[in-house]
């Protein structure tokens, strides 16, 4: 007891160094995202590095005896099956219609809906309901609307004298489908309706005393200062676009292993196809693995041509971060 | 700052909590428990909740104290997941016609031979030949060990007729002891089908019950014509053969015709229904359809109106053969981490008490000998249906060659890809067999790799 007390004494209990404002910054933020990033590690990473070693193997599900690494075979593979190309190509054919359709659809509406007129609200919730209606629900209803025998769209049609038209046939499957996916466009009028909002009204102002008529002030104004938002918008739609799977086989049938006809027989419905009912998941992910680097590419060009059409207020891009010699800290090059 | 850190803390257990919760449902499964010290163990099984009441389930378990029983909702995706993740469920509902000799080719179905020798439920006499289905002698099915057992069966090519529909067509009505053949059906079905001003059918001339042409048609349709899809012990497909191509030609002019339900003629709901409401002429599915016919609201008034057929032929006077293409029924998983109390559940469910239940509702025929008086005979549909079905077990000998190496999906796949253009004037039926020959030959291939077979 004693020496505690000389220790006491002699030593003077050292204060605790309080922690500095960084590392609290740091310790705080990295305790709020603790959690996604435990998530983004064994729920995402994990699986997508896994996904890439499963693609040079010949797995299939249960065939752990005779598993073994096949190289690029798979990845060859993808450039030899006909129907990987074909389904490729019907992908491409749909996105070059969907995207560019969705992107003007979406846009028209917000013009439309940014007036303040009286119910527009009611509008503005009638055309953003249909994306949160869950997939399913609206591919069985697509299915009843366009069932040939006793759908509502031939019901409506006959009254005009039309004869019954198969619109889930080999047909008309695409344009079926086409309709399907653009009455979910108003997905988009969200982000359109919040960019319209931030246009300065000085701008139009300025305009009408020009003697710029509507057009003008539409083309010469108001679509250059929400291009980002139109960016923004069509980046998502390419990347959706490459992934267009579920739509078309609710069209053919409410199974997923359902089989679409040939135009609507996209690039993940050959993958979804090879994996679950052919059980070739190595060969599945490699043409997962492919059409991700796809749309990279794709993704990238589009960032590219960005400079040439997207305006932003702030032209942060121009603006490099340069690093002081000796010091670990970046500072603006204002 | 101290309060900030702490509310960081909170907010980093919080989430991990509810992360946590997300999959915190209490899963028993039969790897956690053993059997060693008498603890429950769980015997999981995709058998579908109208096939295993919970009331047999306690009963069941009320005569085995140590094993639970818990159904598992699982489509044919899903279970391939599973069985991929090593998560499947130990009793497997299985269409034996066409599954057995992929789930044992595989690797995933466990011999039964030794159990079926001690068990005192299963009598091997007792047994019907579509039992054989379940039989795999690593070539051929219908010979060798059991894998597994239907839970009833039906023969699957067998028709239902609208009798009142054929008098209204000045159609005769058939002969119930005398095949009908693949021509008078298109004839028939011509006769019955119509519509009304506007185009809409009011009566669906045929509705293949089993499918337009698939993996199952075609090979029931080859076999009931003596010929078979696939040459050179299974090792090459042969759709492009003149007999083949010859039913392919069938029912893609069938479909032409617009008188049988297909991707041309399309129906707002599936068969059962609306052939009780009158609304089809014939309907090719199996016996057990007339558990629907007895309980549907709009047919079981007046039972007398439908019939019964055997299954047609492709001609008068050739060699009679009804197929099961399905007999439905259970495996145990060769992973299962209890075998013996999975095989005590497997006794019970094709042996024990569902089968009796299963007997007496008409839902399916059973497969044991000393059962077959439990099902229903009571009223002059259930006599006529029943006559049928017991004639038509005299021709059930043959099972179903399907090809071990394929799986029925994969090829349903193709078909549809490849065939369905031959409808709808895209394609011809001579092209269509050749890609099919090309593309089926692939996947026997990879099904052999798989297999370990050169």
């Amino acid at each position: 007891m004693d020496n505690i007390n000389i220790m006491k004494t002699t030593k003077p209990a050292e204060k605790r160094k309080p922690m500095n404002f960084k590392k609290k910054e740091a310790l705080l933020f990295y305790g709020f995202i603790s959690p996604f990033l435990l998530m983004l590690v064994v729920l995402r990473l994990i699986p997508f590095g896994w996904g890439i070693v499963m693609s040079f193997t010949n797995y299939t599900g249960f065939n752990l005896d005779s598993f073994k690494f096949v190289g690029f075979k798979n990845y060859i593979r993808v450039f030899t099956d006909s129907y990987a190309s074909s389904s490729l190509l019907t992908t491409l054919g749909i996105g070059v219609v969907i995207v560019p359709a969705t992107l003007i659809i979406a846009l028209s509406l917000a013009l439309l809906l940014n007036n303040n007129i009286k119910g527009v609200g009611i509008f503005r919730t009638i055309y953003y309901f249909p994306s949160i209606i869950p997939a399913v629900a609206t591919g069985l209803m697509w299915r009843m609307i366009y069932n040939k025998d006793g759908g509502l769209l031939n019901t409506m049609l006959a009254k005009f004298g039309v004869d019954p038209i198969n619109w889930l046939g080999l047909d008309w499957c695409r344009t079926s489908l086409y309709v399907y996916m653009l009455w979910g466009a108003g997905g988009g009028i969200l982000t359109y309706l919040a960019a319209l909002k931030g246009v300065p009204a000085e701008l139009y102002e300025s305009a009408s005393i020009d003697g710029a008529n509507s057009f003008q002030k539409l083309t010469k104004i108001t679509i250059p200062m929400i291009s980002s938002v139109i960016f923004f918008n069509l980046v998502n739609g390419l990347i959706a676009a490459w992934q267009i799977m579920y739509q078309p086989v609710f069209l053919a049938g409410m199974g997923l292993l359902s089989v679409p006809y040939e135009p609507n027989y996209t690039y993940l419905v050959h993958v979804y196809q090879q994996i679950f009912t052919s059980q070739r998941f190595g060969y599945g992910l490699a043409m997962i693995w492919v059409i991700f680097a796809l749309s990279i590419i794709l993704t990238r060009t589009t960032f590219y041509t960005s400079k040439f059409w997207v305006y932003n207020e702030n032209e942060t891009e121009n603006i490099k971060p340069k690093r002081r010699k000796g010091k670990g800290r970046a500072v603006l090059n204002a | 700052m101290k309060r900030n850190l702490i509310a960081a803390i909170l907010a980093g257990l919080f989430c991990i909590s509810v992360f946590s919760g997300c999959g915190n449902e209490k899963k028993v499964t039969s790897e956690q428990n053993t059997s060693a010290n008498n603890e429950v163990v769980t015997i999981r099984t995709t058998i579908q909740p109208s096939e295993l009441s919970a009331d047999l389930i306690k009963d069941f378990e009320s005569q085995n104290k140590n094993i639970k029983v818990e159904l598992v909702g699982a489509d044919d995706t899903k279970l391939m997941a599973m069985i991929a993740a090593g998560t499947a469920p130990d009793v497997i509902r299985i269409r034996g016609a066409y599954e057995t000799p992929s789930y044992v080719t595989r690797g995933l179905a466990l011999n039964l031979d030794k159990y079926f020798e001690k068990s005192t439920m299963i009598k091997k006499d007792d047994l019907l030949p579509v039992a054989n289905v379940y039989r795999w002698d690593g070539k051929n099915q219908g010979q060798g060990s059991f894998y597994g057992l239907p839970k009833d069966f039906s023969p699957d090519m067998g028709l239902w007729i609208n009798k009142k529909l054929f008098q209204e067509a000045g159609i005769p009505i058939p002969d119930p002891k005398k095949p009908l053949t693949y021509e008078k059906i298109m004839e028939y079905s011509k006769k019955l089908t119509k519509k009304d001003s506007t185009g809409k059918f009011t009566v669906y001339g045929f509705a293949p019950g089993e499918g337009i042409y698939n993996t199952l048609t075609s090979m029931a349709y080859a076999q009931l014509n003596n010929t078979t899809l696939f040459t050179d012990g299974f090792n090459k497909p042969n759709f492009s053969s003149n007999e083949n191509k010859k039913i392919m030609q069938w029912f893609v002019d069938f479909v032409k015709s617009e008188s049988c339900v297909s991707p041309l003629v399309t129906m707002p709901d599936w068969y059962g229904p609306l052939f009780a409401k009158g609304q089809i002429g014939i309907v090719q599915t199996g016996y057990w359809y007339s558990g629907t016919l007895r309980g549907d609201e709009n047919s079981k008034t007046h039972l007398e109106d439908f019939m019964y057929l055997p299954a047609p032929q492709w001609t008068e006077g050739q060699k009679r053969y009804s197929p099961v293409a399905a007999a439905t029924g259970v495996i145990i998983l060769r992973q299962s981490k209890h075998p013996d109390e999975a095989f005590k559940f497997f006794e019970y469910f094709t042996a024990g008490k569902p089968s009796e239940e299963r007997a007496k509702s008409g839902w399916g025929l059973p497969i044991w000998k000393s059962k077959l008086n439990l099902v229903p005979q009571s009223t002059a549909f259930d006599k006529q249906s029943f006559d049928v079905v017991q004639d038509e077990i005299n021709y059930m000998g043959d099972v179903l060659q399907y090809n071990p190496f394929l799986y029925p999906t994969a090829v349903n796949a193709l078909i549809d890809k490849i065939v369905v253009p031959v409808y709808f004037g895209k394609e011809t039926v001579d092209n269509a067999a050749k890609k099919l020959d090309a593309e089926v030959l692939k996947l026997i291939n990879e099904g052999k790799e798989i297999a370990g077979v050169k």
